[in-house]
């Protein structure tokens, strides 16, 4: 007689990540509070992240699912904060540590859909989707926009009694994670609102968007897997591949981080620019030094290895690096590299107002070489994607 | 800090270069003709830029010759077109890759010159295909070659749109097939070309969409295959079939899919034959909508865009024949592009959007003396089914035309090659065909019978009430020469139309002659059916009774057959005037007691003198049609003895303004007859009159000059043509040949100043008034006579463009008719303006002997009989004239000198 063999459980992921973050540290300090249903909403959420990863991820993203919340639950939670002061969450009271909580969980929930109904109705205007002709664009600049209604509606679905989670007016609403999750897209003197009046509220903020900054390294992604088999463009391609250049994982320990570079191999000067820019979005976690001593969590000490120049060890999985479409040559693969860095990590100037350069200054940042990046882009009218690897791969005519 | 860029080297170009061609490729692949300019574009000038600092080691065209020819496949707009001249000395080319090289300059120059066959010598240079293009197999997916290979295909295409029946297409696809390894993938894509090509020069040759040729059509795709077997039916106006196919389709194709475009142009062509339930006014935004999410589709917009401006900027200039020849090309270019493109999908409406172009560009160029061309233009506006549109453009009417410009073979290959027309294009062909005409070769005139007949029986609007295609012979039938032969062909045809109440009026003539020619007893059979018809309404019936009239005049011995029923339709009072013809008939057959002349024209005089009585106090509407018999009878009647009563009865009616002004017109041409056959003292009289009514008007309104007349100096207003002038100038034109002196003087000092305002509308009538008034002047003052000379070469020259046939008639009228004797002498005696006025009629019949219009070369041929017959002095020209027009292609026109 044959027995049917049990099919594996397509969920199993879910389980241990849903374990995994309720055994951090920073869960169990959030479940002290007596905030009511807090258990079920997290579970909840998590499982509303899973479904939303399986069915909506746009292949051009790096991961932004239950891995990169582990991940960042996980940062967060073993956070060890100077003079021998312990973790981070235990530094909490549990309701900071519940908005905290809440706030990394969701700060990405938006980059998992694609809805444009999920915008207000003044933001409806400013991001109408049918004027974008890339939609994954579109879903990064929105994502922090439509996470407000988006996890409304995501979380109702699950049970009515959450609406009170999203009322203002309740004692239990989670308004001010919300506010807290949205802060990680704007520099911190571009934050606005009540909830930013509340120093507290500014060191969580910082937290999360210094996490999620540092959430770089190559578990971010399967950068080779990706490379062979995802449908996707140079700027996609060149975002796996930055991934795989950090390393280490880089973890808060005491007020430093520790960033050790790798190389591709076979790259040589033309890549100088391209470390400059890495090193720099590590830099840019000073930026966050004030609001992070609201709740004791600053990070002082940024170091990088190599400090200076192109790091000595290569990554070998890149070996082929110039079999990829739109990487013909080192200048073509520097340039999709540097593509993938804000214009504060590429220090570029032309691109920021004169406060962000102002702020700048205290990140300490190394200048990049941009000549190539302005060589394809072209300061004059914007060009194509095609035509920027293209310029790249040719050189300036003089 | 900068690690300096280096600047570019032929290994790093060649880099970029093989980027750009795999994106180029790829969005080839997907149809974005858009995105392909971009990149080759940027090939083009980046490369040019790189050699252009280089006197040698420069780029070879071979390396970026995908980006020549991705760019000229998707070519939209000039621009592309001048970046490759401009550029193209700037790259080397050395002897190894010549062949490469010919075949984008064969490609240019096709594109280039797109109503242009490349000529043998060009294709010598690509017929042998260097082996080295078979080492790499072709492939999808823009690796290898393949933009040699989309070269080879896109020339063969280019050369077969210019030189469809020609053999060069054939004779180079089949070499290059012979050249191809059987091992290699381009072999089968050739073979599928040639197929194509073949298949679709039926689309060209009206044949193409012969359903018994479907099953043989070369498309593997089931969707496509399917469709095209909807637009077969739909060609053969098999409306069931066409439901039912987009029926099936419709449950396969949904809006994503590339071919919902194809589907959409067969279902919304044929909405309102199937009788589809669907609302278009909300399918056709759906249409629209898809449409600008395909990239292929949205580069057929930019298309169209492009065609429009260029046709604009030609437009907007007044089609100049020389300048703006760039424009042109572009729009023959874009045109021909977006045909090739819907061909090569199968798509068919997408190839007459192409076909609708086509017949614009070429129409409007076409018609400025490229006759081929404007045939060409009017051939494609039937393959692109935009007829209804067309026959109401100017430029259609004029382009058909063209056709009596060609010589008789290219006559006869298009009459031929219209034969083959599927159903749907029946009705089209026959519109055609009826400008054609005469014009069609004689020899042909068996097989378009046979059409005509094979045509009438199957058609199916031939129970249509509107219905009949054979209109197309009412000028041919009375004019052929096998004429009896056509109409026992036609027999079957022509039976079905005379029992048809419509055809009575729109076949009026053909019926005419097929029942005077037919051979007995066919003729006996026509007229049975003629009059067996049971048709109680008096418009129609007025025109069989015109038929049967003209039959009774022209086959007397068939009035056994015809005059009963004439007889009887002429009973009721409203008749009278057909009752006075029919009498006056049988009178001359000697049917009935033939009357005395004196006695008929006693009943003619009594009843238009009842008329003029009854008459008087009317001037409502309840006039009964045809009612104004006794004034028309009046009118074909000589009185050549004076009759005071009648004239004053008919002078009071004119100057009455309680008489309609549409009696008045019989009532002046009734005095102009008795001007002319009366005594002299009646025409004095009448004369007088008519200078009263010249100078002060006629009662009741007016006739352009205010509320007085011609003579008063006041102005003309064009604009208030009615239908009394007209008469009033015959009746002067008879005033002044039998009374000169009445009007010799006012009208020297009258028509210097206000000859002009009466031209063109009444070139006729003026002209002959001044003609009359030079041979008036003859007698009397040669001074005279050179001034009215003068003044009628002046009428003639203002007039001849816009009614040439108008101011020949005038001139054959009285020049060559009525005044004939005075001119004949004046010439005689050599009046140097009697010499000047026909040398300058010698040249202009010359010129108007090539005229487009078959109406203006028969009056010439008109107007050459009758100098020839007389004895006015004749040019060598007259003889050339008329040996050209006896070889017109026109039969009317030929037959003139057989008459």
């Amino acid at each position: 007689m044959s027995t049917f063999r049990s099919l594996p459980d397509p969920n199993s992921s879910l389980y241990e990540s849903r374990d995994f973050i309720f055994e951090s540290a920073l869960a169990r300090r959030a479940l002290e509070s007596d905030f009511p249903q807090l258990a079920p909403f997290v579970a909840d959420l998590l499982d509303a992240t899973h479904r939303l990863v399986q069915s909506c991820h746009l292949p051009e993203f790096t991961d932004h699912g239950l891995p990169h919340l582990c991940s960042l639950v996980d940062r967060i939670s073993r956070w060890e904060l100077p003079d021998d002061a312990g973790i981070l969450p235990n530094s909490l009271t549990p309701d900071l540590a519940r908005t905290l909580l809440i706030a990394t969980l969701i700060h990405d929930l938006g980059m998992l859909s694609q809805k444009p109904e999920d915008l207000s109705p003044k933001d409806l205007a400013k991001f109408d989707l049918s004027q974008w002709s890339n939609t994954a664009a579109w879903v990064r600049s929105t994502h922090v926009h439509r996470l407000p209604m988006l996890l409304r509606r995501v979380m109702c679905g699950f049970s009515d009694s959450y609406e009170d989670f999203f009322d203002r007016s309740q004692p239990n609403n989670i308004a001010n994670a919300i506010d807290v999750a949205q802060a990680h897209q704007r520099w911190p003197w571009e934050w606005s609102g009540v909830w930013q009046k509340v120093p507290e509220n500014r060191g969580l903020a910082a937290v999360v968007s210094v996490a999620d900054l540092l959430d770089e390294d190559a578990a971010r992604c399967d950068t080779e897997t990706l490379l062979q088999h995802r449908e996707g463009d140079e700027l996609n391609r060149a975002h796996w591949i930055r991934h795989i250049l950090t390393g280490n994982r880089v973890m808060v320990e005491k007020g430093t981080i520790r960033v050790e570079l790798l190389c591709p191999p076979g790259v040589s000067s033309e890549f100088k620019p391209v470390f400059s820019a890495l090193r720099n979005h590590f830099r840019l976690v000073s930026l966050y030094e004030d609001d992070l001593n609201h709740i004791n969590a600053s990070v002082t000490n940024v170091h990088l290895e190599p400090s200076t120049g192109i790091p000595q060890q290569d990554v070998a999985s890149l070996v082929e690096w110039s079999k990829l479409d739109g990487y013909a040559n080192k200048s073509a693969f520097a340039l999709q590299l540097l593509r993938t860095f804000m214009n504060e990590a590429l220090k570029d100037s032309r691109k920021y107002g004169d406060e962000t350069a102002a702020k700048l200054q205290i990140a300490s940042l190394e200048d990049v070489d941009l000549s190539l990046l302005k060589h394809a882009q072209g300061e004059e009218e914007p060009r194509t994607k095609e035509e920027q690897t293209f310029e790249a791969i040719v050189g300036p005519f003089s | 800090m900068t690690h300096g860029l280096d600047e570019p080297t032929h290994e790093r170009l060649l880099k970029g270069l093989a980027y750009l061609r795999r994106h180029a490729f790829n969005a080839h692949h997907t149809g974005d003709g858009m995105q392909v300019l971009h990149f080759t574009s940027l090939a083009v000038r980046k490369c040019f830029a790189y050699n252009r600092k280089r006197s040698n080691a420069r780029l070879d065209v071979y390396d970026i010759r995908w980006a020549f020819i991705l760019g000229m496949y998707w070519l939209r707009s000039e621009a592309y077109h001048y970046e490759i001249n401009f550029s193209w000395d700037k790259f080397a080319g050395g002897k190894k890759y010549e062949f490469e090289r010919n075949l984008i300059v064969s490609i240019h120059n096709q594109l280039y010159e797109p109503h242009v066959p490349l000529n043998d010598k060009d294709i010598a240079e690509i017929e042998n295909i260097p082996s080295r293009l078979w080492l790499t197999n072709s492939s999808n997916q823009g690796a290898g070659n393949e933009e040699d290979f989309l070269a080879l295909t896109f020339l063969i295409e280019l050369i077969w749109y210019q030189d469809r029946d020609g053999n060069r297409w054939r004779r180079l696809c089949s070499k290059w097939i012979e050249n191809c390894p059987s091992s290699h993938l381009f072999k089968e894509q050739l073979i599928a070309l040639f197929d194509r090509l073949e298949f679709q020069n039926g689309f060209y040759n009206f044949n193409g969409f012969d359903p018994n040729n479907v099953t043989h059509v070369p498309i593997n795709d089931r969707v496509t295959r399917d469709i095209f077997e909807g637009w077969a039916a739909y060609y053969k106006q098999d409306w069931q079939q066409v439901a039912s196919i987009i029926a099936r389709l419709s449950l396969v194709v949904n809006v994503e899919m590339p071919s919902y475009v194809s589907l959409f142009y067969l279902t919304h062509l044929s909405r309102i034959s199937r009788e589809s339930k669907e609302d278009q006014a909300i399918s056709i935004p759906r249409f629209h909508a898809v449409r600008s999410k395909q990239p292929l589709q949205v580069f057929g917009i930019y298309r169209e865009g492009h065609f429009d401006s260029e046709f604009l900027k030609i437009a907007a200039a007044g089609f100049p024949k020389d300048d703006f020849a760039s424009e042109g090309r572009s729009c023959l270019r874009v045109a021909m592009l977006v045909c090739l493109q819907g061909l090569r999908t199968w798509d068919v409406g997408t190839w007459w959007d192409g076909l609708r172009m086509s017949s614009k560009i070429k129409m409007e160029l076409g018609v400025r003396g490229d006759n081929e061309m404007a045939i060409d233009g009017v051939l494609d506006v039937i393959r692109g089914r935009d007829m209804y549109d067309a026959k109401k453009s100017p430029l259609f009417q004029k382009c058909l035309k063209s056709y009596d410009k060609l010589d008789v073979d290219q006559r006869r290959e298009i009459a031929i090659l219209l034969l083959n027309a599927p159903p749907a294009q029946w009705r089209d062909v026959h519109d055609v065909f009826c400008k054609f005409s005469d014009a069609i070769p004689e020899d042909l005139y068996p097989k378009l019978a046979e059409w005509s007949l094979m045509v009438e029986e199957t058609d199916l609007l031939h129970n249509h009430w509107t219905h009949t295609l054979l209109k197309l012979w009412n000028d041919i039938l009375p004019r052929a020469t096998h004429k009896k032969e056509l109409i026992v062909q036609l027999a079957p045809a022509l039976k079905n139309a005379i029992i048809s109440v419509r055809s009575w009026d729109d076949l009026h003539n053909t019926i005419i002659e097929s029942i005077v020619h037919a051979p007995a007893p066919l003729d006996s059979e026509l007229c049975d059916l003629l009059v067996g018809v049971n048709c109680e309404q008096d418009h129609w019936n007025s025109y069989r009774w015109s038929i049967a009239y003209n039959v009774l005049l022209k086959r007397p011995d068939l009035q056994e057959k015809v005059l009963p029923f004439l007889v009887q339709n002429t009973v009721n009072r409203d008749h009278q005037y057909q009752r006075q013809l029919l009498r006056s008939e049988q009178s001359k057959l000697g049917l009935i007691k033939r009357t005395d002349d004196a006695k008929f024209k006693k009943s003619i005089r009594d009843g238009l003198l009842q008329r003029l009585k009854d008459r008087k106090n009317l001037r409502g509407s309840s006039i009964p049609i045809g009612g104004s018999g006794f004034g028309q009878l009046a009118t074909i009647v000589e009185w050549p003895r004076a009759d005071r009563a009648l004239v004053d009865a008919v002078v009071a009616s004119i100057d009455s303004d309680k008489v309609l002004f549409s009696d008045k017109d019989d009532y002046l041409r009734f005095l102009a007859r008795l001007v002319e056959s009366g005594p002299k003292t009646q025409a004095k009289m009448i004369s007088a009159c008519a200078l009263r009514w010249l100078t002060n008007g006629i009662p009741g309104r007016s006739l352009g000059f205010g509320s007085r007349g011609p003579l008063s100096g006041s102005g003309f207003a064009a604009s208030s043509q009615n239908d009394v002038l007209a008469p009033l100038l015959v009746l002067t034109e008879c005033c002044v040949r039998r009374c000169p002196e009445i009007f010799l003087k006012v009208m020297l000092e009258w028509l210097p100043l206000n000859t002009s305002q009466f031209l063109p509308t009444y070139v006729y009538y003026l002209a002959s008034v001044e003609f009359s008034l030079v041979a008036a002047a003859a007698n009397v003052s040669e001074l005279s006579a050179t001034i009215f000379s003068g003044l009628s070469e002046t009428a003639t020259q203002l007039s001849i463009e816009k009614k040439p046939t108008d101011s020949i008639w005038a001139f054959n009228h009285v020049v060559l008719g009525t005044c004939i004797e005075e001119f004949t002498a004046a010439a005689k005696e050599k009046k140097t303006w009697c010499l000047m006025m026909l040398a300058q009629w010698n040249q202009r019949l010359d010129e108007l002997s090539h005229d487009a219009s078959p109406t203006v070369r028969k009056s010439v041929a008109e107007s050459v009989k009758l100098w020839k017959k007389s004895k006015l002095p004749k040019d060598r020209n007259l003889n050339k004239v008329e040996k050209r027009l006896k070889h017109d292609p026109r039969l009317r026109v030929r037959n003139v000198f057989d008459r």
